[in-house]
């Protein structure tokens, strides 16, 4: 294995796979920092210049954009409150806050460190799981998954801690957005309004962009003059922000393992791993003022998106099941150069999986470098007047909207589900919870149908597997926690007074 | 003295229920595998927003109902927001909001009739013109300088096919 470690980092390093390791690196950031265009886009774009490359080739201009579109997507997540990616969504909950306090160096410093340190860990976990990567991904069936999804909903009571019937109506509503189209296990077609557009469901993409980009446009230009509340931005904070990560560095590590795991399940991805790994820090970091600026929820949030792309890896190169939209199109670049997942690639070609992984080492340290280098000055939009930020940010997110599908339909979900955004931030409905449920719902509704089709009706499923009933248990204690807390809390809370 | 009910939010979350019980009549039509799911999650649905209803009538039992915020996503109009605009009142922030909701609206509606790139450019300038009021110079250069960047990305680079308008 050492010596397919060794061609990996010489054919990495090599002319002009170095340069098309650049490349990538460049486009996936550029994808990743504008919101709607995800990097599985970026990919896609990138493919038909490799026909003439070699398959190393191939995989150092794919691995660059691949290894670089999450970072890219922290700084909008920061800077605007607009997710360049599903997975920065929760990235917003805590950088936009220290951005409106001036501390978005702080925010971009951590995110940037977060983010590489992270894909590193994931990486190393692919390497080190290598021989054994076959067995982990088979062992999780539609009970696990539907019980996986029942623990991200959970998340929903620590996200909306304190206004919990706001968080359950919020998320509540982000299940039935996910139910609109074409049932998956049925035949009806449900919620679409005799529109053709909703057969295929609500799309994250411009559900993303209304409930953020546009909902915060409409706050901003009504209640700012610039996003900084100080219209000033803390100098020296991007050092500040790297020390962060190693000041928590064990919470880091937790996230990691978070983001691995979840992105060595296929089908789940980023868009999970950062709100559970966001949700995981809101429940062990005792300490926290999260949701107000607290670093660490964009160190939770980056290290877990950035550590997922070594777990998307594992069930896409040893069994060619993606385990993420960017690891998919992975796929097919690997398949259009005569490259095939599972033996073949694992055995045969090692030295390749080892381009790939260090060519999304080298992706991550390149953008989280660019983005440090340009962090006090990407800072300073934070201080540009919110009436020429505003129209901007919304014919960009509306673009966007439209490019990720090529599809008019999205700029209409984009703008309706930005109203009602806008109509919860007011109301104080959080709308993270939205989010959740929209990820999650299909996906538990679905995996349910199979798991009791496997099973010939028995619900005994979801509790004799191991990983399942190990789910479960997550689930009760992730479910009961917020309410031991609170109760915890008002209990000591009179005691503290008396002191 | 009683405090008065917000009606803003009262009336946002009665029409958010009288919406959740039609998908809610909606979705007991469907077959029973296609309706498990919707009737579970709307049936909770209209349970909590009629728990919620009666809490913003009766601000006694919102008390019993929420502790004091942890984690939420304040609106800047309540003071957590970036640089404030100094003499803004709640009627004249109200007032800017409802005619951002009408810029994006106006934005869609530009787009759909007459096409992205003729639409982009006509919201740009008249966004930064009327709602911005700024100078006619920052005007035409900020709106040449987003289109020709929205332009090399989107058509150049990325070889999207925005569609034409409905008049053109």
């Amino acid at each position: 294995m050492l010596q397919a470690i060794l061609a990996g980092v010489a054919e990495v390093f090599s002319w002009p796979t170095f340069l098309y390791v650049m490349i990538g690196s460049a486009v996936g950031q550029v994808f990743g920092v504008l919101p709607g265009l995800s990097g599985s886009i970026a990919m896609a774009l990138l493919i038909p210049m490799t026909f003439g490359m070699s398959a190393a080739e191939a995989m150092a201009l794919l691995g660059g954009a691949m290894g670089a579109v999450t970072f890219g997507g922290a700084i909008t997540a920061i800077l605007f409150n607009t997710p360049g990616t599903p997975n920065n969504a929760a990235t917003c909950l805590d950088g936009y806050p220290m951005a409106k306090q001036g501390k978005a160096g702080v925010a971009l410093g951590a995110a940037a460190t977060a983010s590489a340190l992270g894909a590193i860990f994931g990486l190393v976990v692919l390497t080190a799981v290598i021989p054994i990567m076959r067995q982990i991904v088979l062992a999780f069936g539609p009970p696990e998954y539907f019980m996986l999804a029942i623990f991200g909903l959970t998340i929903i009571a620590s996200v909306s801690e304190g206004s919990f019937l706001n968080g359950l109506i919020a998320g509540a509503f982000g299940l039935f957005l996910s139910m609109i189209g074409l049932s998956p296990v049925a035949i009806d077609k449900r919620f679409t309004f005799g529109t053709l557009y909703l057969w295929d469901g609500i799309e994250l993409v411009p559900a993303l962009i209304g409930l953020f980009a546009i909902a915060e446009m409409i706050n901003l230009v009504a209640n700012s003059k610039s996003v900084s509340r100080t219209g000033t931005v803390v100098k020296g904070g991007i050092l500040e922000g790297i020390l962060s990560v190693f000041k928590h560095f064990w919470l880091f590590i937790r996230c990691c393992v978070i983001g691995t795991f979840i992105g060595a399940i296929p089908g789940i991805g980023g868009s999970v791993s950062n709100f559970v790994a966001y949700a995981h820090a809101v429940q062990t970091e005792k300490d926290g003022k999260f949701g107000q600026g607290d670093v660490r929820g964009v160190i939770a949030s980056e290290a877990s998106n950035d550590s997922k792309d070594g777990g998307a890896l594992m069930p896409t190169l040893a069994l060619g099941i993606p385990g993420s939209p960017t690891a998919a199109v992975l796929l097919g670049g690997l398949l259009i150069h005569g490259i095939f997942p599972g033996k073949q690639l694992m055995v045969d070609e090692l030295p390749l999986v080892f381009t790939l992984v260090i060519t999304l080492v080298v992706a991550n340290l390149y953008t989280s470098t660019v983005g440090l280098l340009l962090g006090n000055w990407l800072t300073k939009i934070t201080t540009a007047p919110t009436t020429i930020l505003a129209p901007i940010v919304l014919v960009l997110t509306t673009a966007g909207a439209y490019a990720s599908r090529n599809n008019l339909g999205d700029i209409f979900v984009a703008v309706i589900i930005g109203i009602m955004g806008y109509l919860m931030s007011k109301f104080q409905v959080s709308r993270v919870p939205v989010i959740i449920g929209l990820v999650l719902g299909s996906l538990a509704e679905q995996s349910f149908s199979t798991a009791l089709q496997i099973s010939r009706g028995s619900y005994a499923v979801f509790f004799t597997r191991p990983y399942s009933l190990a789910l479960f248990v997550l689930t009760i204690v992730g479910a009961i926690y917020p309410f031991y807390a609170s109760y915890r809390k008002r209990h000591k809370a009179p005691g503290a007074a008396e002191n | 003295m009683k405090k008065k009910p917000n009606y803003g939010e009262l009336a946002f979350f009665v029409v958010f229920l009288l919406f959740s019980v039609a998908m809610f009549l909606q979705a007991i039509k469907f077959t029973p595998a296609g309706r498990l799911f919707p009737v579970i999650i709307l049936g909770t649905l209209i349970v909590l927003l009629v728990i919620k209803v009666i809490s913003i009538l009766n601000p006694k039992v919102a008390s019993t109902l929420d502790a004091e915020p942890v984690l939420q996503d304040t609106p800047l109009s309540e003071g957590e927001g970036g640089e404030e605009s100094g003499e803004r009142n709640p009627q004249a922030t109200f007032r800017t909001e409802l005619y951002m909701i009408g810029w994006i609206v106006s934005l869609v509606l530009l787009v759909y009739f007459l096409g992205f790139m003729v639409a982009i450019p006509i919201f740009l300038f008249a966004f930064l013109m009327v709602q911005g009021k700024h100078g006619l110079k920052v005007s035409l250069v900020t709106t040449a300088a987003v289109y020709l960047g929205i332009y090399l990305l989107f058509v150049v680079f990325l070889n999207a096919s925005f569609p034409a308008g409905r008049l053109f």
